[in-house]
């Protein structure tokens, strides 16, 4: 396909689904849907009720499609006592591929085996795609939040910035339906290069009535460096929304994320996996809730998803008051002013 | 130095205070005879010896086991001193010719080893050993995942960690060194010693990927309160492999670490 081909090619199907992908009909659904309130947050920060929305992905033809996948989730944690409800990575993106005339299964996925060709239509895609997808997935979301009075944490979408480069950005929306803050992915692995992604270079906290939140996204718990920054901010939390391509899925491949993490740098984990297949891709993973094994005891897991392939809400009630008290009477603490000393070295002389 | 393919073992053996160098030696002979017989190139000793110092002795009996046995080994041969007379918690490393490779000093305490007045060690070493680079962690250092990346930087490429562990939990055990071979892509090996309040959960480590369950165990003691020699093998050409595909330190936000993480190590940071 020639270059002025492709280029009209996208540009028919970013038409296309900007008519697919309307806000209206996701408007109209929502103001008819049945709410209930979630439970208000501990005032004394004490304790909160987590949910991990493992979330069986399908491709949506339309705006109210979506919202409905998303209402359905978002009810059955609120109505199972979920004070924070985490949806997984690129649940802003992928999801919304339906509206994208001819995207049926397999179709990015021989894309991307097409070779260097099929690597820009991947790139070119998800730059046209990025702006028509992330006005749904936040209108949803932000309306999901506001109406269930409920914090989400909304997984991912893919965000064009001003410089026109595309980053993975989870968003996270507080009970009253604003958003409370986003956070860019800071490691990429696989597919996300392919796409031209670029990569954070923040670790944020955000600190709520539910408790101190950082969200670092699905392949950045694989590096300590995140988790320590988060804790080092005082996060109690570590939200990890994740989406894994993988033929063939491994409980113990899975523990090499934020469940490591939460080890080295106590606080809870939350770790939220898309599931099912789609676009040529098996996204597979257990959705589950950590802490660190000296804290919760057992394998570290308070709660974990049956299946590795099945939609799923995974709750556990938190215990912030005991994280504290565990985090000030550790045995062993870290020597910062050696950490400095010693990676500092060794990052500065790995730069470029 | 490196074979395609190496072997390694860990020593399981109990916890004894020994009365002489000579009982020490003696003690491990047996065990490293077996090691030596299934092709072990290196062997890891659990525990320590109880001794106030590694002396003279000491580390010639070691250096007699290495070459009577042809094997190097890596053991807590006691406490290490330096001209001011700190003690440091250390592991030793002696050659299959029976010279010191060096030494690795422990750089965190728990409160026990404060109370003990025994000093931090400061610097990182890797060593070159026919089973590969070793990065070597005692005790409390495997729980401080800047430790073991440090030595992943420096060029380790096996991972060691001499400890005692008191549970039998599992995750217990996962959260150490199993851990840190997961996220440095190296391998392991893991040497407890048995003995009253102790459970040993010995083990050989690897990537997950590299592992035939996918569990990131290539062997193990299959009872945690009996003495045991595990052998296992190095896979290099597997590791190397996995790294094409998926190599996690290639990928590191280097600049991430150099502007948030080092000013909140230093202190500059919000909290």
């Amino acid at each position: 396909m020639t270059g002025l081909a492709q280029r009209l090619g996208v540009e028919f199907l970013r038409i296309v689904a900007q008519w697919r992908g309307r806000l209206g009909p996701a408007r109209r659904w929502l103001s008819e849907a049945q709410f209930t309130s979630a439970v208000a947050p501990d005032a004394a920060g004490r304790e909160v009720r987590v949910a991990a929305v493992q979330f069986p992905l399908r491709l949506c033809s339309s705006s109210r499609e979506y919202a409905q996948a998303c209402y359905l989730w978002t009810r059955r944690a609120v109505e199972a006592g979920a004070q924070l409800v985490v949806f997984p990575e690129l649940i802003g993106f992928v999801p919304l591929l339906g509206l994208v005339p001819g995207i049926g299964s397999g179709a990015l996925g021989a894309q991307i085996e097409a070779g260097p060709d099929g690597d820009d239509m991947v790139a070119i895609l998800a730059r046209a795609a990025a702006p028509i997808l992330l006005p749904i997935y936040h209108f949803v979301f932000r309306s999901l939040a506001r109406q269930f009075g409920v914090h989400i944490a909304a997984g991912s979408a893919l965000v064009l910035g001003q410089d026109e480069s595309v980053s993975n950005v989870v968003f996270v929306f507080g009970p009253n339906g604003a958003e409370l803050g986003r956070q860019a992915k800071c490691h990429l692995y696989g597919l996300e290069f392919v796409m031209g992604l670029a990569r954070g270079n923040s670790i944020e906290v955000f600190d709520t009535p539910i408790g101190k939140l950082a969200c670092p996204v699905c392949m950045d718990h694989t590096y300590f460096e995140t988790g320590r920054i988060a804790y080092l901010q005082d996060a109690e939390i570590l939200l990890d929304s994740s989406a894994d391509a993988i033929e063939e899925y491994s409980w113990w491949y899975q523990l090499r994320g934020v469940w490591g993490r939460v080890q080295e740098s106590p606080a809870y984990g939350v770790q939220a996996m898309m599931v099912g297949d789609a676009l040529g891709m098996p996204f597979r993973g257990r959705s589950a809730v950590f802490g660190p094994v000296g804290l919760v005891g057992g394998d570290g897991a308070l709660a974990r998803a049956q299946d590795c392939d099945r939609g799923e809400v995974v709750i556990a009630d938190l215990n912030l008051e005991a994280l504290r008290a565990y985090r000030r009477d550790l045995d062993v603490q870290p020597r910062y002013d050696w950490c400095a000393r010693h990676l500092g070295t060794l990052w500065e002389q790995l730069a470029p | 130095m490196r074979r395609a393919n190496s072997t390694g073992a860990v020593l399981q053996g109990r916890q004894y205070t020994f009365a002489t160098e000579e009982a020490w030696a003696q003690r491990w002979a047996q065990a490293l005879s077996r090691a030596a017989s299934w092709g072990a190139q290196l062997a890891v000793l659990s525990g320590s010896p109880g001794w106030d110092e590694a002396g003279d002795a000491a580390l010639r009996q070691a250096a007699e086991l290495a070459e009577r046995f042809g094997m190097w080994l890596v053991a807590d041969l006691g406490p290490e001193r330096d001209d001011e007379g700190r003690a440091f918690q250390s592991l030793h490393v002696v050659a299959s010719d029976g010279s010191l490779a060096g030494t690795q000093r422990q750089i965190h305490l728990t409160q026990r080893e404060r109370e003990m007045l025994f000093s931090p060690g400061e610097e990182l070493a890797t060593f070159d050993s026919p089973v590969g680079v070793l990065g070597l962690l005692r005790g409390a250092d495997v729980g401080i995942p800047e430790v073991a990346r440090g030595l992943t930087l420096l060029g380790a490429e096996v991972l060691i960690h001499v400890g005692t562990l008191g549970t039998v939990s599992e995750g217990a055990w996962l959260a150490r060194l199993w851990r840190e071979v997961q996220a440095n892509q190296v391998f392991g090996l893991e040497a407890y010693p048995v003995g009253p309040g102790l459970v040993a959960r010995s083990c050989v480590l690897a990537p997950v990927e590299l592992t035939l369950e996918g569990k990131g165990v290539v062997a193990q003691a299959s009872d945690p309160r009996a003495e045991a020699v595990i052998v296992g093998e190095l896979d290099w050409e597997a590791r190397k492999r996995l790294l094409a595909q998926y190599p996690i330190l290639d990928e590191m936000n280097l600049e991430l670490y150099r502007r948030q993480l080092l000013a909140l190590y230093r202190g500059e940071g919000p909290s």
